[in-house]
């Protein structure tokens, strides 16, 4: 399988800190939905931004679909690795929503065709289709926040890493950014979240890497990292409510990771008994 | 508050709508909704500045102990009632936006201050409110250089410095991380526990909010639609998720354990993981 992103050994240090990464190495596989967790200041903000050489490590290497990037600027990376901030205004400054979308595959030299063709499939994608010619600060936190992620996919990077896509979103702003990040993933792209949200990583997410210190302290699929509890800790998380509830009566609940699971898996108990236990 | 309606001028829809509520001393009442429920203007009601500052048509009342808001000027509405003590105080979601001076000295002392509370008494409540919000020894510190979780216990001990007697949390969580959010659930069940104050918590999430108060309050599109204690409005799973509220996993999963008559019908919602356990296990 070809690696969408290669971190070897990163050390990295804020002037006057202690080591903000300490020896992380991680490989991310093309196609993944990978989310990244743990207390502000763990390290994982740090660890994304070096993938597109926003940050350069101290010692280390990152290879970003097969090619290391040391020595490449983050611009020359944008059409193979997008990355969104947290806080969308750090990245939003046209005047318009369309001018904002259009603006990086402009910038890429993609054909005028093309860029009216991608900038019109995302104002679809992410809903702001009516919004097109509005000014973007005039916008919802939520659109804002869409329409950040909506101008990093326009350059089509195979690579997308979103910080907090949730954060300052109600449930259903929250929802629809997150359907918007599965369908890139069916799209076959590679998904990096940042996200204090677990209940996000169990619904989404298809491997979860637990930051703590500047280290991993776990990795692995989101039903395997829920149970190391001592990593968890260290990280100040805790599973969703429903995995909690399933991991105690798996009897009733099975292996359930999400509510939906969870309930899903008490119906068959309601048709009967002699249906057999196999739920 | 008692049938309000209130428009932000130039507007139509109604930014609350026919809406009645009361808090009395020492409750901790809960808010939750979706975005542009109505939430926010709620709380700029309760402290006067809807729609004294922000101008638009106020129709029903508004009551801040005892005052009515629409005809009392809003230095004369919001002065303490009792010698001493505010009657309002709020934070806000960014902890960072609250802070107004170089040390959290300072930034705890400035609304007793403005009280007029004299400086001894000052002095005494700043080592009281670090205390109640586990900051002793951060009196000298630089209010930047504190954690997320830190600055928003900064902001709650300088409203606690004002002794209100209705203190407004608008989202004190929304920028924090897991560590910060469990310091000011925390904190929030402490402020509970002293009955000093009634307060009013601004909140996406229900999982944390529900155990944490006395009672709910749901907003939808500037109307009322539910409150009552959060095991009573956590039954209606259905309606919560209809609103786009997120209900607790473990309402919902007991909600199914019922229809499934694995467990009796309860007019009572499970607020938590334990609570469902320790019924299951019955």
């Amino acid at each position: 399988m070809t690696s969408a992103i290669v971190a070897e050994n990163l050390w990295f240090r804020y002037p006057g800190s202690a080591p903000a990464l300490a020896d992380v190495s991680l490989e991310i596989p093309e196609g993944q939905f990978l989310a990244l967790v743990g207390q502000n200041g763990s390290g994982k903000t740090t660890l994304a931004k070096h993938f597109n050489g926003l940050l350069r490590p101290e010692r280390g290497r990152v290879e970003v679909s097969g090619t290391d990037i040391d020595g490449r600027a983050t611009a020359d990376l944008a059409s193979t690795i997008g990355y969104c901030y947290q806080n969308p205004d750090h990245q939003i400054f046209a005047a318009t929503v369309f001018e904002e979308i259009e603006f990086g595959p402009r910038n890429l030299g993609v054909t005028e065709d093309e860029v009216v063709r991608r900038t019109g499939r995302l104002l679809d994608l992410v809903r702001l289709r009516g919004e097109a010619d509005r000014y973007p600060f005039s916008l919802g936190r939520g659109q804002r926040q869409k329409l950040a992620v909506a101008s990093v996919l326009a350059m089509e990077p195979r690579i997308v890493i979103v910080d907090e896509p949730t954060t300052g979103l109600d449930w259903q702003g929250g929802q629809a950014m997150m359907e918007v990040m599965a369908e890139l993933h069916r799209d076959g792209r590679t998904v990096v979240i940042i996200t204090h949200d677990m209940n996000i990583v169990a619904e989404y997410a298809e491997r979860v890497v637990v930051m703590a210190n500047g280290r991993i302290v776990a990795d692995g699929e989101p039903a395997d990292v829920f149970v190391q509890e001592s990593a968890l800790r260290e990280a100040f998380l805790r599973p969703p409510q429903a995995f909690r509830i399933a991991r105690e009566r798996p009897d009733l609940f099975a292996s359930s990771l999400t509510v939906t699971q969870a309930t899903d898996a008490l119906r068959p108990v309601s048709v009967g008994v002699a249906a057999g236990g196999e739920a | 508050m008692r049938d309000v309606e209130f428009r932000y001028p130039g507007t139509s829809a109604p930014a609350l709508d026919g809406v009645s509520l009361t808090i009395s001393d020492g409750e901790v009442v809960g808010l939750a909704g979706p975005t542009g429920a109505g939430k926010t203007t709620l709380c700029m009601a309760l402290t006067g500045l809807v729609p004294h500052s922000t101008g638009g048509t106020l129709s029903g009342s508004v009551k801040l102990g005892g005052r009515e808001s629409r005809d009392t000027p809003l230095g004369e509405l919001l002065s303490p009632l009792d010698a001493d003590r505010a009657l309002v105080a709020v934070t806000f979601q960014d902890p960072e936006s609250q802070i107004v001076g170089m040390t959290v000295e300072e930034d705890l002392a400035f609304g007793a201050e403005n009280l007029g509370v004299p400086r001894e008494e000052i002095n005494r409540r700043i080592d009281e409110a670090l205390a109640f919000v586990r900051l002793d020894g951060f009196r000298e510190s630089f209010p930047y250089s504190l954690s997320g979780g830190q600055k928003q216990r900064v902001a709650i001990a300088a409203a606690i410095v004002m002794r209100p007697r209705l203190l407004i949390l608008d989202e004190p969580t929304s920028e924090l991380d897991p560590q910060g959010r469990a310091e000011i659930f925390e904190l929030i069940g402490r402020l509970a526990a002293s009955g000093e104050y009634a307060v009013l918590v601004v909140e996406h999430a229900l999982d944390d909010l529900a155990a944490a108060v006395d009672r709910l309050v749901i907003l939808e599109s500037g109307k009322v639609r539910f409150d009552a204690p959060p095991a009573e409005v956590l039954r209606d799973v259905d309606r919560l998720v209809e609103i786009g509220v997120r209900p607790p996993d473990a309402s919902v999963i007991g909600i199914a354990a019922e229809r499934a008559g694995l467990l009796p019908p309860s007019p009572i919602a499970f607020l938590d993981d334990a609570a469902l356990l320790a019924a299951l296990a019955r």
